[in-house]
This record gives structure tokens, C-alpha cells and sequence, in this order.
């Protein structure tokens, strides 16, 4: 099959040694991690920009790599050429291998803080994300030293407990998948979870889906085929996400 | 009486030591709390609030607000002890769901509903349907609102929905949801009453469902 994968960087490694055990011919295409810092509609927006870009070269299917992220994935349209998304909430359930157990381990670990090498190497954003960012809209990129200027050092207590967003968080699981750097930034997430006071574990990966998308083994609990004249819909239910016919 | 104007204007601007020093000035001169609360707090957190809906006001700003609110209000909170008007207040529960422990926005929502004149009793994050029910019981709620940031825990508003169904107090509350993923279709679809996607217009629903007069 000739294939098209666009897919956040986050994957880069993992999906490079998928490709390189593949059958297929599979051009690939990453897009910054930062779009999941921007307003649902924009990371969508730019998500369908490379899609349409490739939608009329003749491949037999484009590739997503993505979950529900943001649920920037609802309404997502299929109009020359099919679209194929694995079916899991963001990236951890993608590198975990399996959906059901992403959710499992979710539910019995709250307030986990999830890493990977492709979280930890795309950690910073560039200057055009950070200005168009959620942060950036709602005050949240704010300095210690922009909130002292504009609402004076006694406030700075107050103001930051109630701003930092992992504040209720209590450990960091990273998940290694055995790629380059793996072992350098595990240790690397131990001790940012040992200087917070938060429990570490480090949880095996499986590449298998991300193997399964790119060798075009789409079963239909795992993958969601998106044909054209299709839209994804949110289904509330386990699996996720379906399509159904998009109204013109 | 023209400087009780400045305590509606410390709300609104952030500043909690003249807002604290102008009602202590006021209970001082037995001005009704009353008409500080709701001619000069509460007018200033509905700007606030319209302000953060249009993106003029960033979170750190409508946290000061709160603040200044927060503190006027613990100096006139024991006068009104007994008094009816305390005692008639809608209480709110608010709670982030079972899995989720971000509460940004659902502690911003608690803010403007307690500017909106809302007793609002917070459940923190991570709460489980019971709780939610536990806590309606205990006060007497008639509004819940739950709060999800993440697809994977989202579902925690319908089971708790549920739950009050099997319960059998699902129509004693009014029942909100929001949260980044939240949408109008999926609060429908679980059978909530109401989502809006900012806490401003949150607190106008709720008073809207509840049938109070702004």
C-alpha cells in the first residue's frame, strides 16, 4: 500500500523503527507537538491543512497519529482519500499499546503525569505557539515576576497555587518504549517526580498499534476508518469515536 | 456615601486591602451589608466575569478579584449569621470528577457563582457520586456543577448523573457540566441540563435555570 502518516512528533522515534520493519511505502509527516497547546480549532486547522495538502496525490489511505486529543478529532471530514486513527484518548494509550489498558491504569492512578521521550524532547514551544497558545490567552504563561510587577509580591503566594496546573498531581509514569534516550530522560522524569514529592514508575511501551497503522492491519475495535464523504462523530462510549456520513 | 463606589471598584480591579479597608468603613458607619454585597460586590464580579468571557480579563486577574471579594466578604459573613437572606442563598456544589484532578476552571466557576451570591460548597477534584450526593443531601444544594478536563474521565459526569437518577434526586438539582472536552451535545446526551464553555456564562445559566433574576 502506499500510505500517507501524519502524525505529532511525539512519535517520531517510535513510529521510525514502525517503518522500518513495514511492507508498505509509507511517506511521513510530523507536525509540532505545541499545536496541542492551541485552541481545539486550531490544532484541528492545522491537522486538516496537511491532510488537504496530500488529499489528492493518490495514496490509499492517510495515516492520523493521534488520539482524541482535545477532541480536536470531532467532525473531522474524509473527502478524497480515506483516513485511518487509532482510537485512544491522547498519545500514552497509543504508546502503551492498548486503549483498555491506558484507561485501566488512568483510572487507578489519579493524578498521573504521563512522559515519554517524545513528550520530554518536544517539551518547548516555539515563540509563534507560545503566542497563540491556551496559556498565553488566559494568563497562565505569566512570570513569577509579571504577576509580582502587576499584582504586588504579597499576592504571589496566592496567585501561584491557584495557576499551577499540576498542583493535585502525585506521580509521574513514564512510559519507555526503548528508544534512543530512553534511559537518560526516565532518570531525567524520576527526579523532576522526586523534587516534586510525587511516586515515579516507569511503565513498559508497546509499539504494536503504532506498528498495526503504519502495516495496514486496521481491525475495527483498535482503528477507525474514516471513508471519504465520512466524518468522526464522539460516540461516549468505549470505542470512542465513529464515523458517519458528513452532511455536505 | 460616594466611597462605596471604590469597593466596587476594587473588586473589579483586584485590590483585596481596599476592598477590606472600605467595608470595614462601611459596617463601621452599620451600612446594610446587604447593599454592599449586592449593589457594589456582586455588580463588580458580574463586569468581571463579563470581562474574562471577552477575553479582557486574564485568570490572574479574575483570581484577585475573587480575592478582594473573598475578603469583604469574611468581614460581613458573620453578620449574617441567622439572617435570612443568608439563609435563602442557593447552595452550589462544585466538584471536579472521579480521575480528574484539574480544577483551574472549576475554582473560577466557584468564584463567580460566589459573586453571583451563590453559597458554594467545593468539593475539591477527584470526587466520586457519592460524594456529589452526600453533599446535596448535607446542604440542601439545587445546583451541581461538574467539572472534566479530559476525554478519559469526562464519562464521570454521566455516572454521576446516574447515580442521582437510581437515587432518585435527579430532579431535586439542576445539574451543570464543563471542562475543556465538554460539549452542549455531550451534556445532552447525558442528560445534564446545561453546559456553557466559560465559567462567566456558567453562573448566568445557573441563575437562568434556577429563576434568578440577575
Amino acid at each position: 500500500m502506499h500510505l500517507k502518516i501524519i502524525s505529532c512528533e511525539v512519535f517520531q522515534q517510535e513510529l521510525s523503527n514502525c517503518l522500518s520493519k513495514t511492507t508498505n511505502e509509507v511517506e511521513i509527516e510530523f507536525i509540532s507537538k505545541g499545536i496541542h497547546d492551541l485552541r481545539q480549532h486550531e490544532m484541528k486547522k492545522r491537522i486538516v491543512k496537511s491532510i488537504r495538502k496530500n488529499d489528492d496525490k493518490g495514496f490509499d489511505a492517510i495515516l492520523l497519529g493521534y488520539g482524541l486529543c482535545n477532541t480536536w478529532v470531532y467532525g473531522l471530514k474524509a473527502e478524497i482519500t480515506p483516513l485511518v486513527i487509532p482510537r485512544s484518548h491522547d498519545c500514552i494509550g497509543i504508546l502503551m499499546g492498548s486503549h483498555t489498558k491506558y484507561e485501566n491504569y488512568f483510572h487507578n492512578n489519579p493524578g498521573t503525569y504521563f512522559q515519554s521521550v517524545g513528550w520530554m524532547e518536544n517539551s518547548s514551544n516555539s515563540n509563534s505557539i507560545k503566542k497563540r497558545s491556551l496559556k498565553k490567552l488566559y494568563g497562565l504563561d505569566m512570570t513569577d515576576k509579571e504577576l509580582i510587577t502587576q499584582f504586588g509580591k504579597e499576592n504571589l503566594p496566592y496567585l501561584k497555587a491557584r495557576l499551577d496546573q499540576t498542583r493535585n498531581y502525585k506521580k509521574i509514569t513514564f512510559i519507555d518504549t526503548q528508544v534512543e534516550m530512553s534511559k537518560k530522560l526516565s532518570k531525567a522524569a524520576q527526579e523532576k517526580a522526586e523534587s516534586n514529592g510525587w511516586a515515579f514508575e516507569e511503565l513498559e511501551g508497546n509499539t504494536r498499534l503504532l506498528q498495526r497503522l503504519v502495516d495496514g492491519v486496521w481491525n475495527k475495535n483498535e482503528f477507525l476508518i474514516i471513508k471519504p464523504g465520512e466524518k468522526v462523530k464522539q460516540t461516549y462510549k468505549e470505542d470512542l469515536i465513529e464515523s458517519v456520513k458528513a452532511t455536505p | 456615601m460616594d466611597y462605596l463606589e471604590k469597593l466596587h471598584d476594587a473588586v473589579l480591579n483586584g485590590d483585596p486591602a481596599t476592598a477590606i479597608s472600605i467595608t470595614e468603613k462601611a459596617l463601621a458607619e452599620n451600612i446594610d451589608p446587604h447593599v454592599l454585597i449586592n449593589d457594589y460586590m456582586v455588580r463588580a464580579m458580574d463586569e468581571v466575569g463579563r470581562r474574562f468571557e471577552k477575553f479582557e480579563y486574564f485568570i490572574p486577574q479574575l483570581l484577585m478579584s475573587a480575592k478582594a471579594m473573598k475578603g469583604a466578604m469574611a468581614l460581613i459573613k458573620p453578620l449574617l449569621v441567622g439572617d435570612s437572606v443568608q439563609d435563602i442563598s442557593v447552595c452550589a456544589i462544585t466538584g471536579t470528577v472521579k480521575g480528574d484532578v484539574h480544577d483551574i476552571g472549576k475554582n473560577l466557576l466557584g468564584a463567580l457563582l460566589e459573586g453571583g451570591g451563590f453559597r458554594v460548597v467545593d468539593l475539591g477534584t477527584n470526587v466520586s457520586p457519592e460524594q456529589f450526593i452526600e453533599a446535596v443531601q448535607k446542604h440542601e444544594a439545587k445546583l451541581v456543577c461538574m467539572s472534566a478536563l479530559l476525554t478519559t474521565t469526562m464519562p464521570g459526569m454521566k455516572t454521576t448523573i446516574d447515580v442521582f437518577k437510581e437515587a432518585e434526586i435527579r430532579d431535586q438539582v439542576i445539574m451543570l457540566v464543563g471542562g475543556a472536552p465538554v460539549t452542549h451535545h455531550f451534556a445532552e446526551e447525558i442528560g445534564a441540563d446545561g453546559y456553557r464553555d466559560n465559567a462567566s456564562a456558567g453562573v448566568v445559566l445557573a441563575k437562568e435555570l434556577l429563576g434568578i433574576r440577575k
